[in-house]
């Protein structure tokens, strides 16, 4: 008897537990009385110790403002794609979420139906009309948008990053060094002078300069050709040279004998190394590094699909409130209060504002995106409270760091304005007819790719088994295909 | 009295005889038991020496490490990770918290589950036995995929952000269940489960007083793989979690490393931005200081559990 008593009762515990979870599912709130909407925004990073405290300022604003309270859940950085697929195709409750070109695909997303078409909720916004056209063109797809911006650099930028330190020692004319090649002559003397120090110091993340749109990497249509002729990258005559080139200086000995593989190591000293630049990427690198170093953009900035798509912000086809997801992001790409307040945290807590040399106001002034002071980050709090910029919005109505320069925006959309477009921006490939062979292109990339670009191997023996293994994973196809899409984008354009 | 000990004293004698005999034959040769020995010290030195020389790191000074790379005698010593966890880990220590409940609660009712299950089959009298046989089969097999779980956890049993999310997704396996039906099958003659009944045992009494007690060994084996899969488990905290209050250990742990990881592949799409980024990540010193007190506690659980790994509790209980 008393064992059925036991067991029943455990039964009965577990039911109840069962039970109890089952209302313990959350509600939507009405906040004093008025309409309030709560609306859920997916966003990639690390979960921020300080974040539900910053939201709760947010909230007092937005509320106030446009009757709109966030609720925002983060992914980190290696697991959003993963999640948003599982969010996205469950058709959980989300209204926003962040999405770009290198993760949580936009266009794929986009084209099955997954993010609501804006074009009707947004052409009034004011965000409509700051935001740079071109940004608001790469966010279309097949005439539709999908998505609002982040106003950032719109191209990416491959630069020479070099020391400071031996630039001046040599006298090296940055300036004037742009290609590969123009690298030749002071690799050798730093080679011959310099023992301790490695001449071009690459890691496994390095590829070589490439001078294409790579649509489907290692397939795309070169930087310039009016003609839109789909090619292999690994079949241009510049990439031939490239490899080449890099034999010759590993041979020389002016790269690190463990390029292939190696990860950046900090302690190593080196004259140059490659990094993807945007305006005063120099302040960046040198904090991390340590030391000052200067950079020189390796080709002009090309705008492409992949580089303008760089972070936007959807809206589930699903929501129950799309008019007040586009209120939400119009305001936070337009008012000043809320967008420092998401970007930086609680002004008092997170960040001061520090008043500006008079001097350099005065040299800032009538540009645009220039405010009247700019901010120091609480070096105890910041910690607390450090989100990536432009995952929330836009950069531009942003205050700058007490260490940068006051014009940054406006140099960015100086350096915006003078990017040109490739001749594909605007053009979707729809992978579907090829994803096989597609899928299998990683595999080769990844076993001859490094090895190649860093000059390790002799591209004489080896991109003949590159390109071999490429051919019998179908690259042909999938040339023939981009190329029969992209005759027909250019036809309607 | 006395002739009865001295009887019971030569009964001894003799016994120790025949064992020595035994072992005489049963001993392996000394050079061969030197190699043996050899050959299983590297084994365990290789199983060994990796989580050292974790321990090792997580007790170098930051700047030491970045200087002179990982040592298996550092330059300089500090304890500024167990610091900074104990101080500035919140997060960190909460989420211990969340392992260990998650790890208790759901080993205990995964083994009432599991055994419960597993003996109910084992019994040859079940009428339903082969129709609950093949319930548990077809998981084994093959799967729903994970949006379909994601679907069910979520939408049906409306589980998200609760710890039972946690909880109740890894409790019943069905490899566990054919392992412990296999045990109870072979463990427990059936004329245990007769004679108790012709003593008027109920089914609870038989189950709970009977059974259990001669299954210790069995029950101690699931138990230890409940216990390492529940505190092991990230997976479904990555699915169902977006309470960051309930995120258990091994989560935060993958999240840091697949945040490292992802940075480092993808420098040139993150550009300038992935430095910023990177520059928040936990030091190398803290991550390993998260592994040294991830991983002791379920150290600690294995010679707990083999405490029930006994054989023959059954040995002599049924004379045939």
């Amino acid at each position: 008897m008393k064992f059925k008593k036991f067991a029943s009762l455990g039964l009965a515990v577990v039911l109840a537990a069962g039970l109890l979870t089952g209302c313990g599912n959350k509600k939507e709130t009405n906040a004093s009385g008025e309409e309030v909407v709560e609306l859920t925004w997916w966003q990639i990073g690390d979960a921020q110790k300080d974040q539900e405290k910053v939201l709760e300022k947010v909230n007092e604003y937005t509320q106030e403002k446009i009757g709109v309270k966030l609720r925002v859940n983060t992914a980190g950085w290696g697991d959003y794609n993963q999640k948003m697929q599982v969010v996205v195709n469950t058709g959980d409750d989300w209204d926003l979420c962040f999405t770009c070109s290198w993760a949580n695909n936009y266009f794929q997303n986009a084209d099955k139906g997954a993010f609501l078409a804006l074009d009707d909720y947004i052409k009034d916004t004011e965000m409509y009309k700051n935001i740079d056209s071109r940004f608001w063109e790469a966010a279309k797809v097949q005439g539709k948008t999908y998505g609002v911006p982040s106003e950032k650099e719109i191209g990416s930028m491959p630069m020479w990053v070099f020391t400071k330190e031996y630039v001046d020692k040599y006298n090296v004319p940055v300036d004037e060094i742009h290609s590969l090649e123009d690298l030749e002559p002071w690799l050798k003397v730093i080679h011959e002078n310099e023992p301790d120090v490695v001449p071009m110091y690459l890691t496994s993340s390095y590829s070589a300069p490439i001078y294409m749109d790579l649509i489907q990497d290692p397939v795309g249509i070169e930087y310039g050709d009016e003609t839109l002729t789909v090619k292999n990258v690994f079949e241009t005559e510049k990439m031939k040279s490239t490899l080449d080139t890099m034999r010759k200086y590993y041979l020389a000995g002016y790269i690190n004998k463990d390029a292939a593989t190696a990860s950046d190591d900090k302690s190593i000293k080196r004259f140059v190394t490659k990094g993807d630049g945007q305006p005063y990427a120099e302040l960046v690198w040198g904090k991390d590094l340590g030391y000052e170093v200067v950079a020189t953009p390796i080709m002009d900035t090309y705008v492409t699909n992949i580089s303008a798509r760089g972070a936007l912000t959807a809206v589930n086809a699903q929501t129950k409130h799309p008019e007040k997801a586009v209120e939400l992001l119009n305001l936070i790409n337009t008012d000043e209060y809320l967008r420092n307040l998401l970007n930086y945290g609680i002004e008092g807590e997170h960040w001061d504002k520090v008043e500006v040399p008079a001097e350099e106001a005065k040299a800032a002034e009538g540009k645009p995106y220039v405010y009247e002071n700019k901010i120091k980050l609480n070096e105890e709090t910041r910690k607390n409270y450090s989100v990536s910029y432009w995952v929330q919005g836009g950069l531009f109505n942003t205050y700058v760091l007490e260490n940068e320069p006051l014009d940054k925006w406006a140099t960015f959309k100086e350096f915006n304005d003078s990017s040109v477009e490739a001749p594909s921006f605007g053009f979707d490939f729809d992978l579907n007819p090829v994803s096989t062979e597609v899928a299998g292109f990683g595999n080769v990339m990844d076993e001859f790719g490094k090895s190649l670009f860093t000059g390790s191997v002799d591209p004489e023996e080896y991109l003949p088994k590159l390109q071999e293994k490429l051919k019998a994973t179908g690259i042909d196809k999938v040339i023939e295909e981009m190329q029969k899409q992209i005759d027909e984008w250019k036809a309607n354009k | 009295m006395s002739e009865k000990t001295m009887s019971k004293r030569k009964m001894e004698k003799r016994i120790r005889a025949i064992e020595e005999e035994g072992c005489k034959y049963n001993q392996i040769k000394k050079p061969t038991n030197v190699l043996f020995n050899i050959f299983l010290a590297i084994l365990s030195l290789i199983c060994v020496i990796p989580f050292i020389f974790v321990i090792i790191i997580s007790i170098t000074d930051e700047e030491s490490l970045t200087m002179n790379g990982y040592r298996f005698i550092p330059e300089k010593l500090s304890l500024y990770a167990y610091e900074y966890i104990v101080s500035a880990g919140e997060n960190i220590l909460r989420s211990y918290g969340v392992t260990i409940l998650v790890t208790i609660i759901g080993t205990l009712i995964g083994l009432l589950l599991t055994g419960t299950y597993a003996y109910t089959l084992s019994r040859k009298n079940y009428a339903y036995r082969k129709f609950f046989t093949t319930v548990i089969t077809i998981p084994m097999l093959f799967s729903g995929g994970m949006i379909a779980n994601y679907l069910i956890v979520t939408k049906v049993m409306m589980l998200k952000d609760t710890i039972w999310a946690l909880v109740l997704p890894l409790c019943l396996n069905s490899f566990n269940i054919i392992v412990l039906r296999t045990f109870f099958k072979t463990s427990i003659p059936d004329a245990v489960v007769e004679s108790a009944k012709i003593d008027g045992a109920s089914e609870w009494r038989l189950f709970f007083q009977i059974v259990i007690p001669m299954a210790l060994p069995g029950l101690a084996t699931i138990g230890l793989f409940l216990t390492l899969g529940y505190w092991n488990d990230w997976f479904n905290a990555m699915m169902y979690m977006d309470n960051k209050d309930l995120i258990p250990l091994q989560y935060l742990l993958i999240q840091i490393e697949s945040s490292i990881d992802w940075l480092a592949n993808n420098k040139a799409t993150m550009g300038v931005d992935g430095i910023a980024v990177a520059a928040n990540m936990p030091k190398e010193t803290i991550k390993m200081a998260i592994v040294v007190i991830s991983t002791l506690p379920i150290i600690f659980a294995y010679p707990f559990f083999q405490r029930y790994f006994v054989n023959g509790l059954t040995v002599g209980a049924v004379k045939e």
